[in-house]
């Protein structure tokens, strides 16, 4: 990397894929979190 | 007066505790006469040390859980928690009280401490910010614990009057606070170059607030468990209801680690910083983020998953311990991480003695108040009034 431009694109490449992965992750974890809590 | 302690005054705890404050006041005191260098092993490298990092950074964010249990009961009608909003904005009174005191024994020159506000206002500081907020937060403060007190000497009028002003200190409470728990991790964006990368973030204000609403329901967590033994016999919720309020602050708790825990993540990615976790910084970073982020929020949603209160109340100290970690680690560990280790700051013992003597300062109000005014019961004339 040697531009602000190639940095950017790089960082938020990869910021946009955690950011994926941690929406789907959080689907998980909000299933684990409140499965056995019961449905009003 | 509806309740008076009663008992020994020579206790143990009363011993220790009265030795400790001494001690404290007694350095204190040396520091006034001799100044910071005699008292403290501060340099110009490392202006702020133990009383900023601990009494301060860590003083305020420990104290949030007035601000997040007045709003969940108060502002979004969270009513099964209202039996403890008074020990969490009275813990926050104190917290904040205690900050005060610590940043005046660092500061000196108390008689200084209006200067920002009427003499030589700084509106475009953060510390200004950050005075400002914490001086017109624990006014806030005084006035929500106010009612205790005023039911406990009998003032009528006055408590109708306060009592009048609950939701408008609560809302006030809140955005002072939003305000002065982002603007502390603000303060740290003018320092790229002394914090260690992993740390620093241009969304540190973000971490900063996020964490506040972990710590403050942690605190309130492990404030409550530690309440519920020293008093109670003061107490008068059942064992069903108080498990039920613990439970579900340990659900709010997790979301809230969650959330933290993908914007510490996301920070990393965004400042490019992965290199680093391969290093010894990177190690005690990791053991930040996963043992005391990660971790209390698994614990805490294996907590609520199975109803374990006994789980939560122990994830509750996991956390606060990891939040004075994170604070300690911006502010003392990891700040000038670049400085030859003979330049680097540990702390004076008398330094650790008057930390620890403010700490046991506001154990010791705590105590003095809770055994007097209605703090863990109703008043009985005030039945379901607050």
């Amino acid at each position: 990397m040697h531009t602000l431009q190639e940095f950017m694109t790089h960082t938020k490449s990869i910021a946009y894929v955690l950011g994926g992965l941690a929406l789907l992750g959080f689907i998980a974890y909000w299933l684990f979190l409140t499965d056995r809590q019961p449905r009003k | 007066m509806s309740q008076q302690a009663t008992g020994r005054i020579l206790t143990p705890f009363n011993a220790i505790a009265g030795a400790l404050i001494l001690l404290g006041g007694g350095i204190t005191l040396y520091r006034f006469l001799y100044g910071l260098g005699a008292a403290t092993n501060l340099t110009h490298l490392n202006p702020w040390g133990l009383w900023i990092g601990f009494d301060v950074m860590t003083g305020v964010v420990l104290a949030a859980g007035g601000y997040v249990i007045s709003t969940a009961v108060y502002i979004f009608g969270m009513k099964e928690y209202k039996p403890i909003v008074r020990p969490a904005i009275l813990t926050g009174f104190i917290g904040y009280f205690l900050v005060v005191v610590g940043l005046v024994i660092d500061l000196g020159r108390p008689w200084r401490l209006p200067y920002p506000f009427v003499v030589q206002a700084g509106p475009t500081s953060a510390l200004f910010e950050i005075a400002l907020c914490v001086a017109l937060y624990l006014t806030t403060l005084f006035v929500e614990t106010t009612p205790a007190a005023f039911e406990w000497l009998g003032w009528k009028r006055w408590r109708k009057v306060v009592g009048a002003m609950t939701i408008a200190m609560t809302i006030f409470g809140l955005i002072l606070s939003t305000l002065h728990q982002s603007t502390l991790g603000a303060m740290y964006l003018i320092t790229p170059t002394k914090l260690h990368p992993l740390w620093y973030s241009s969304h540190i204000p973000i971490h900063f607030f996020l964490s506040s609403v972990v710590s403050g329901l942690s605190m309130v967590i492990f404030e409550s468990m530690l309440s519920h033994r020293v008093f109670h016999d003061q107490v008068e919720l059942s064992k069903e209801q108080f498990d039920n309020i613990t439970i579900g602050l340990g659900k709010a708790a997790s979301i809230a680690l969650a959330i933290y825990f993908v914007v510490k993540v996301m920070g990393v990615a965004l400042d490019d910083d992965w290199h680093y976790l391969a290093t010894g910084w990177g190690a005690w970073f990791l053991v930040e983020l996963l043992g005391f982020v990660l971790l209390p929020c698994i614990l805490y949603a294996v907590g609520f998953r199975e109803r374990r209160a006994g789980l939560i109340r122990l994830t509750g100290l996991w956390t606060v311990i990891g939040i004075i970690l994170n604070r300690l680690n911006i502010s003392i560990i990891a700040f000038n991480w670049q400085l030859p280790s003979e330049a680097r700051y540990v702390p004076h013992w008398m330094e650790i003695a008057v930390t620890i003597s403010i700490v046991t300062f506001g154990l010791v109000m705590f105590r003095w108040i809770a055994n007097r005014m209605p703090i863990m019961h109703e008043h009985p004339e005030y039945k379901g009034m607050h």
